[in-house]
């Protein structure tokens, strides 16, 4: 079974279509890039997946169950997890009252199982625990954000440009840890990236999205190989 | 000058109540709740109900005051704000909350009218009996030390609640991205009705002690209305420790004001006159008030935006 | 059987107190429903004009008339009116002069006001500026209940009648037909000016202040404008309703008057120059519908309160499920749709 199935959706917001007819989906341990040029609709596209925006028509299956009409909180709790680009951490908490809110539904052991699980993964994030998330760094706040979807013991985790707020030198690196998670934490995930190339090479699969609709869907490989599309939407 | 002290103390614990529970219905809903006045009154007309009915002072009735209080602040949000949040404008939301005071203040007239032929009581412009103490060799209101002692329990307890729960986390989290605790899991409306409840609560609670010391009727909310948003800008809005800080500070500078009045001559009549000024001048000079000063430190909540 | 002169009596009474209101709906169309600044010290500016014929027109008919004043006038200024008035019967140029000065106090007054009032709009957030005027409007009110000298205090002050040369249905008739022929001026002013560029300036500021900026537009100037605009307006219709109701009480002026202002337009329609005509006749309607229902409904409640509590539940319904209002604002072209095509197809 797919972790998740996207069939003919079409989303956007008030009467606006920004997403048409996009089918694709995610299997398990499955990494798949989302790419394209800006305003494509690929933000908007993960945000339907959620159901963060309004869907016109078409189906989100997660796991087998039709998900299309589920509140995002409902989502959450059968293990879909979702990063925004901004605003993915609680600023005036600190990361542990961070991470305890995203375990929020879950009794004392589990978390303490979890947490290790967790710290095992990142282990920068022993230090911070008292500390308030406004005062950390771009790159730490990626760290509590992810730490904060792991906790939830997701199937699948959707990153929305993970690697906006960092340098440049650290983009592959953070990549590179993303997809590890792959296999460590064993979660499937979908990635939107600005970075075309950084992402794909990290990647399974590839969506090529312009104009709101789906220009190419397969191996992240022949995405890469196919000089055409390559270089006219993604300038490599 | 006791008396002063006393009168300084009492208006500015029930300010302290009253802040504390504006500020939870603007920095959840952003809603700059001007029926938040009619909650504290009726808080007043449940109590006095049940102390003319059920007999015992006022004092004992607090609890239902509270609960009642909460509920119908409770009922506001599920019926009302919540199904116009992130729906429409920040004035849109306080045209309709004046709307929900002119509900609530003409059922309470309505309630008062019929209160009066079946209780036979008078139900506007009457007051509570107080008891006295003895402290210090001269004999103090009793709405002193009830009041001072109320408003601090329940101000520990929301601290407590706030910083050391996890529902406090989760209020906390909804409060500065509803949109990302949604996506934790967290129920924002459920997280937003307890607050809403706590907000209408709190400040039915402070109605109680209200007619200790004034004459009161269903009208009286709205004149205690100002001064609480006096003491939340002074404060600095969306701060529930500025709120409490800027209900001390109004509280007294307003009494020692009439005060000063007086002695020149003047009527008390132009009270009110500092609260207003109080407002506008600090929102024109030094909109974030009080909790600027300490900005995002210590006790203090603040919506993204 | 109700009699024909009754009928006629509660018709022209509501058709002075309809023009009233559509004097003050449109100005309150004109900076928040097209303007978007949330002018709610109306109520102040309304006071002004009221306080303006309060203050003045007893005191300048006496001096007119040669009646020397006694005694202190909270006490006295309803006796003065009623001897003015009896002067003003025999010399309409006095009724005249005694309606205009007022006007001519108010009206700059009030602009001056308005102009001032515009300006905590360029740091303040919507709401906090609402708040702001709101404190602004009952500082006014507050001032006026207790300075005595002004309009009486808590005890009001007699207006003169400035009709009172016309004998009675004639007298009410030409205070109908003077409001009117105001609320007409006034709402014609407003749907000039909503179709006209200035308009639509107006709505770009309301819309993005910051994109309007951009383009050219200085946001201050126009608020300015604008208000002062507005309130000139709301102190004429301040004028007639002293006249109209023949004395001022400063507590006629609460926050609870601008709040009606504000709920014609909502139930009107914001953004439509429509909406104050139509909303103060809604409003009017209900209000004496509900005077009616007093007269054959035996409650054992003042059935005011429940007129006052259905118009706060009239209010939350219309924002609820029809927040576009009766009249809904609709996308203005000015520019002919076929002119702007063939400057496309051109390019």
């Amino acid at each position: 079974m797919r972790v998740l199935e996207v069939k003919g959706l079409r989303a956007g917001y008030g009467q606006m279509e920004i997403v048409s007819n996009v089918t694709f989906d995610v299997g398990d341990r499955e990494v798949v890039a989302v790419v394209g040029p800006n305003g494509s609709g690929k933000s908007t596209l993960l945000k339907a997946v959620f159901g963060l925006c309004r869907v016109f028509s078409g189906a989100v299956l997660f796991k087998g169950e039709d998900v299309t009409r589920l509140p995002p909180h409902k989502r959450s709790r059968l293990g879909m997890a979702y990063l925004p680009q901004t605003g993915n951490v609680f600023e005036s908490l600190t990361v542990r009252e961070n991470l305890m809110l995203a375990a929020h539904d879950l009794d004392e052991e589990e978390v303490r199982k979890r947490l290790e699980g967790v710290l095992s993964l990142f282990p920068e994030l022993g230090g911070l625990m008292r500390r308030k998330v406004r005062t950390l760094s771009g790159g730490e706040r990626q760290i509590v954000a992810l730490s904060m979807s792991l906790l939830r013991n997701p199937s699948l985790v959707m990153l929305d440009e993970p690697t906006a707020a960092l340098a440049p030198r650290l983009v592959k690196q953070a990549l590179k840890r993303v997809v590890e998670l792959r296999d460590e934490a064993g979660v499937s995930i979908v990635l939107v990236e600005q970075n075309a190339l950084s992402a794909l090479e990290v990647s399974d699969k590839a969506l090529l999205m312009v104009s709101g609709t789906v220009k190419f869907w397969g191996g992240a490989r022949e995405l890469l190989e196919d000089r055409e599309l390559a270089k006219t939407y993604l300038g490599l | 000058m006791l008396d002063l002290l006393v009168g300084a103390l009492v208006y500015s614990n029930l300010l302290a109540l009253m802040a504390v529970g504006l500020s939870l219905a603007l920095i959840t809903c952003r809603v700059s709740n001007f029926a938040h006045g009619d909650f504290a009154m009726v808080g007043v007309y449940v109590a006095y109900t049940l102390s003319v009915v059920a007999g015992l002072t006022p004092y004992a009735w607090i609890p239902a005051a509270f609960a009642f209080g909460g509920l119908v602040s409770l009922l506001a949000y599920l019926l009302v704000f919540e199904p116009l949040r992130e729906r429409t404008d920040l004035v849109t939301l306080m045209v309709v909350s004046m709307a929900l005071d002119m509900v609530l203040r003409y059922s309470l007239h309505v309630y008062a009218d019929l209160m009066q032929q079946w209780l036979r009581v008078y139900t506007r412009l009457f007051m509570f009996d107080d008891f006295l103490v003895e402290a210090a060799g001269s004999r103090l209101p009793g709405v002193l030390p009830a009041s001072t002692a109320v408003v601090a329990a329940l101000l520990a307890s929301l601290y407590v609640l706030l910083y050391k729960t996890r529902v406090g986390v989760a209020m906390r989290a909804a409060i500065e991205n509803p949109g990302l605790a949604e996506a934790l899991g967290v129920s924002v409306r459920r997280v937003f009705a307890l607050s809403w409840f706590l907000s209408g609560a709190l400040a039915a609670t402070a109605g109680v002690f209200l007619p200790f010391r004034i004459m009161v009727s269903p009208d009286t909310g709205w004149s205690m209305l100002l001064p609480t948003f006096a003491a939340v800008t002074v404060g600095g809005i969306g701060s529930l420790g500025g709120s409490v800080l800027g209900a001390y500070l109004i509280g007294f500078s307003e009494t020692v004001l009439a005060y000063q009045l007086a002695q020149v001559g003047i009527s008390t009549a132009y009270r009110p006159l500092l609260t207003f000024a109080a407002i506008i001048v600090t929102l024109l000079v030094y909109p974030r008030g009080l909790s600027g000063l300490w900005s995002g430190k210590g006790w203090s909540l603040r919506r993204r935006s | 059987m109700v009699a024909t002169s009754e009928v006629l009596a509660f018709v022209v009474s509501l058709g002075t107190l309809y023009s009233i209101y559509v004097i003050l709906s449109s100005s309150m169309e004109l900076v928040y429903g097209e303007l978007g600044l949330p002018d709610f010290a109306k109520a102040a500016f309304f006071a002004v004009g009221a306080f303006a014929a309060g203050a003045l027109s007893v005191r300048l008919g006496a001096a007119l008339a040669g009646i020397a004043w006694e005694g202190e006038f909270k006490l006295r200024s309803y006796y003065y009116a009623t001897l003015v008035s009896a002067k003003v019967a025999e010399n309409p140029l006095m009724g005249l002069v005694i309606f205009v000065v007022p006007l001519l106090v108010a009206v700059p007054c009030a602009v001056l006001l308005g102009v001032l009032a515009s300006y905590p709009a360029l740091r303040l957030r919507e709401d906090y500026l609402a708040i702001t005027l709101i404190a602004f409007s009952e500082i006014v009110r507050v001032v006026a209940r207790n300075y005595e000298p002004l309009v009486g205090g808590t005890f009001g002050a007699g207006v003169v009648d400035v009709f009172a040369w016309l004998r009675s249905p004639w007298r009410e008739l030409a205070m109908m037909l003077t409001s009117a022929l105001f609320a007409f001026g006034a709402w014609l002013l407003l749907y000039r000016l909503s179709r006209s560029p200035f308009g639509r300036v107006l709505r770009a500021v309301r819309d993005d202040e910051v994109a309007a900026a951009a383009y050219g537009v200085d946001v201050a100037r126009v608020r300015a404008w604008a208000m002062a605009l507005g309130s000139g307006m709301a102190a004429v219709a301040g004028v007639l309703y002293a006249f109209y109701i023949g004395s001022v009480n400063p507590d006629d002026f609460t926050v609870s008057r601008t709040f009606l202002v504000v709920l014609m337009v909502t139930v009107g329609g914001r953004g439509n120059p429509k909406s104050p005509p139509l909303g103060a006749a809604v409003y009017l309607a209900l209000d004496r519908a509900l005077l009616f229902a007093k007269r054959f409904l035996p409650v054992p409640f003042d059935v005011n309160y429940v007129a006052y509590a259905a118009l706060g539940v009239l209010l939350i319904l219309f924002v609820m499920k029809k927040p576009e209002g009766l009249a809904p604002e609709r996308p203005l072209l000015t520019v002919d749709a076929e002119a702007t095509e063939g400057v496309t197809s051109r390019t």
